[in-house]
């Protein structure tokens, strides 16, 4: 029986792992577009990071990326106005419609102008990346002759409509509530993380500690990225995302086998000699990194059995894993950092529909769950589907948080 | 001696002290200050445009250039006009990095050519020569350092092809100079010959007196090369040229002298300095050369 247990662990690891996608630590792209409008003329300017280029044109080559990208968004971005389409004009000196920009490093940027012989009624359509990159999200500034908005482009939701009357008001709360829904559920390691948590749970009741945990998390993070004192270095952020998933597979597995310290020893340990190849290889901030990790999971897990016990012990991880996800959205918006005043939106949109979805998947499965308690065999299923969790997160927290350091 | 003995609280303290400096390590390495945008103008800098700094220092020097008077002098507007014309360079040299101006503009690539040729040789050029050294380039070039020479020369020419010319081939023409270039030389006036054999003056405009270089590009490379070995007097054996066939009489001519050291150091010395400038710059290439990869398209060579 035992035997085969296993065997089901490592099927559902290799699914799980064909699956993933090692270095993404957001659900899916992001792209960057500034609309300003000049007298008659609509100047766009869209930033595209770079390997998302490359995925849209499958070249690795820059000036042929950047010749196909170019024409990509020339059919993808449009202006129109009341008087009819907007025309993408010739730039002169040999530039044509679509001028290549020197941007930031690991971005390619575009600059196209539109004109328009009537700038009244503007429509500014983006479709570019929607159809070939799921999850895509397209951050905009529209600056209207000094009025200044913040929009989102995203599958679905693909134009801005200028209107006639009244300033055109920044996306609503709502836009980045489904942000915040969206990139939990798109994201693989978030619902390993969320689901694995539920099986830490001793009583039904405590979800609600799991809730609270993420909600103080989000909460913290909200704060902080508002302060604007610190911004995350996402591969790292992502890297300990992926250590979180496999911690969680150390927790089940100290809970299963009744031994913290050799749980402890071994998870500490291993983190350690990873810190130790990384300070031979090229020493860096990951060999701090994991070092720290080495140290939270030793000291947590042979004190597992007691610490989680007390309140702390049952908010500190789903807190710790709400505020680092928190920071995805600062991070993303760095390219093109809106005011303040714009920023409190936009976090609370994302983090209250982060949370939302949380409580509500974690509430869904756990209802499930208890359905589930009146059958007969739930003990062999209990042990079963503990085994392929235990085995599946960490086997997968552990492949997300190495290419993650390595990517 | 009290025996140390497990207490529960004991227990948990260190392993939460461990929690705590494994979660304040790891957050160390997962995030970083924020960037701040600088909402100050440090000192040094009169200006601050998209966080680039306009120096102080530049300031001053361009209010004194552009006033053409010491900058204390300068009165608050010339001041606050000159500032605001730096700012707008700058929002203008922004836009050209923006743009990438330095790939895809060919004057824009000149001047950042230039520029970076000048700096490879302003090293070098800070270095002045010795006078041993400029003593020694004279007299590998000594060719090089003489007074410009002077000479009025008539260029006669036989033209050769056309209906309204006596001579109909080369040929004839050439028997034709070589019998008018005997009469010259026994003492027949030029005006004679052009009469009896058919000869115009190629340049009439350029019938006085001009120095060698003048000359040089008024005959053309050809005519010259004759030209500047003859004296004053002479008359140049028939030259078949294009346009028919010529004949040159030097009327007047001084020929150039060398110049001695003294007289030529400035020259030398001018000279010697945009030779070590292209040595320099030659190196610098080399040195890029040596740095770059470069691939040539199939069939393609350099």
């Amino acid at each position: 029986m035992r035997l085969a247990l296993k065997c089901l662990a490592l099927l559902a690891l290799c699914a799980l792992a064909a699956a993933a996608r090692p270095a993404a630590a957001q659900s899916g792209g992001v792209s960057y577009s500034n609309w300003s409008l000049s007298g008659n003329l609509m100047i766009l300017r869209f930033l595209l990071p770079v390997a998302d280029a490359r995925r849209l044109v499958g070249s690795d080559i820059p000036i042929e990326t950047q010749a196909k990208v170019g024409d990509y968004l020339l059919d993808h971005l449009a202006v129109r106005s009341a008087d009819g389409d907007c025309p993408a004009i010739d730039q002169g000196f040999d530039i044509g419609r679509v001028d290549p920009l020197s941007v930031q490093p690991g971005m390619y940027g575009f600059e196209i102008f539109f004109r328009c012989t009537d700038p009244r009624g503007l429509v500014l359509q983006d479709t570019a990346l929607f159809d070939r990159l799921p999850g895509e999200v397209s951050f905009a500034r529209v600056d209207l002759g000094g009025q200044l908005s913040q929009q989102l482009f995203t599958a679905g939701h693909e134009q801005v409509r200028v209107p006639a009357t009244r300033p055109l008001r920044s996306a609503g709360i709502g836009r980045y509530l489904g942000l915040g829904v969206a990139h939990i559920l798109g994201g693989l390691d978030r619902l390993c993380f969320l689901l694995g948590s539920l099986l830490l749970l001793r009583r039904p009741r405590q979800v609600r500690h799991l809730i609270a945990g993420l909600s103080l998390g989000y909460t913290a993070s909200l704060l902080i990225a508002l302060g604007g004192w610190i911004t995350p270095r996402m591969t790292l952020l992502g890297a300990f995302i992926g250590f979180m998933v496999a911690f969680l597979s150390a927790q089940l597995l100290t809970r299963q086998t009744g031994k913290p310290r050799i749980l402890a020893l071994g998870s500490a340990g291993l983190l350690l000699w990873l810190a130790a190849v990384v300070l031979l290889a090229h020493g860096n901030l990951t060999v701090v990194l994991l070092a720290g990790a080495a140290l939270f999971a030793g000291c947590y897990l042979a004190i597992s059995d007691r610490f989680e016990q007390h309140l702390l012990g049952c908010l500190l991880v789903p807190a710790l894993f709400g505020f680092l996800d928190g920071f995805v959205l600062p991070a993303a918006l760095l390219p093109q950092p809106p005011s303040r005043r714009a920023l409190l939106p936009m976090l609370l949109g994302f983090d209250v529909g982060a949370v939302l979805v949380d409580a509500l998947l974690l509430l869904a499965v756990m209802g499930g769950a208890l359905w589930l308690l009146r059958w007969r065999r739930l003990p062999t299923l209990k042990a079963l589907v503990t085994d392929i969790a235990a085995a599946g997160l960490g086997g997968l927290g552990i492949f997300w948080m190495l290419s993650r350091l390595h990517g | 001696m009290r025996a140390w003995s497990f207490s529960p609280r004991r227990g948990l303290a260190l392993p939460l002290a461990g929690i705590a400096v494994g979660l304040i390590a790891a957050g160390a390495a997962v995030f970083r200050k924020a960037p701040h945008p600088i909402t100050r103008v440090p000192e040094g800098y009169v200006a601050l445009v998209n966080q680039q700094g306009i120096l102080m220092s530049d300031f001053i020097s361009q209010t004194a250039t552009e006033m053409e008077e010491p900058f204390e002098q300068t009165t608050a507007a010339q001041r606050r006009k000159v500032l605001r014309e730096m700012i707008d360079k700058e929002l203008l040299v922004q836009r050209a990095q923006l743009l990438d101006l330095p790939e895809t503009t060919i004057e824009v690539r000149t001047v950042m050519a230039e520029a970076v040729d000048a700096q490879a040789a302003a090293p070098m050029l800070a270095q002045q020569p010795t006078e041993a050294q400029l003593r020694a380039y004279y007299e590998a070039h000594q060719s090089r350092y003489s007074t410009e020479g002077t000479m009025t020369v008539r260029n006669l020419v036989l033209h050769v092809g056309g209906y309204q010319n006596a001579d109909q081939s080369v040929a004839q023409a050439e028997a034709d100079a070589v019998e008018a270039v005997y009469q010259l030389r026994s003492g027949a006036t030029v005006d004679y010959v052009m009469e009896h054999f058919g000869f115009v003056d190629a340049d009439p405009q350029y019938d006085t007196q001009q120095l060698d270089f003048a000359a040089k590009i008024h005959l053309g490379s050809k005519l010259y090369a004759t030209a500047q070995g003859m004296s004053g007097g002479q008359v140049s054996d028939p030259i078949v040229d294009t346009d028919g066939v010529h004949v040159l009489v030097m009327q007047q001519r001084t020929p150039p002298v060398p110049a001695d050291f003294p007289t030529a150091r400035s020259q030398v010395y001018t000279e010697y300095q945009q030779e070590r400038a292209r040595l320099a710059q030659q190196r610098n290439l080399q040195y890029l050369r040596r740095q770059a990869q470069i691939l040539l398209a199939a069939g393609q060579s350099e």
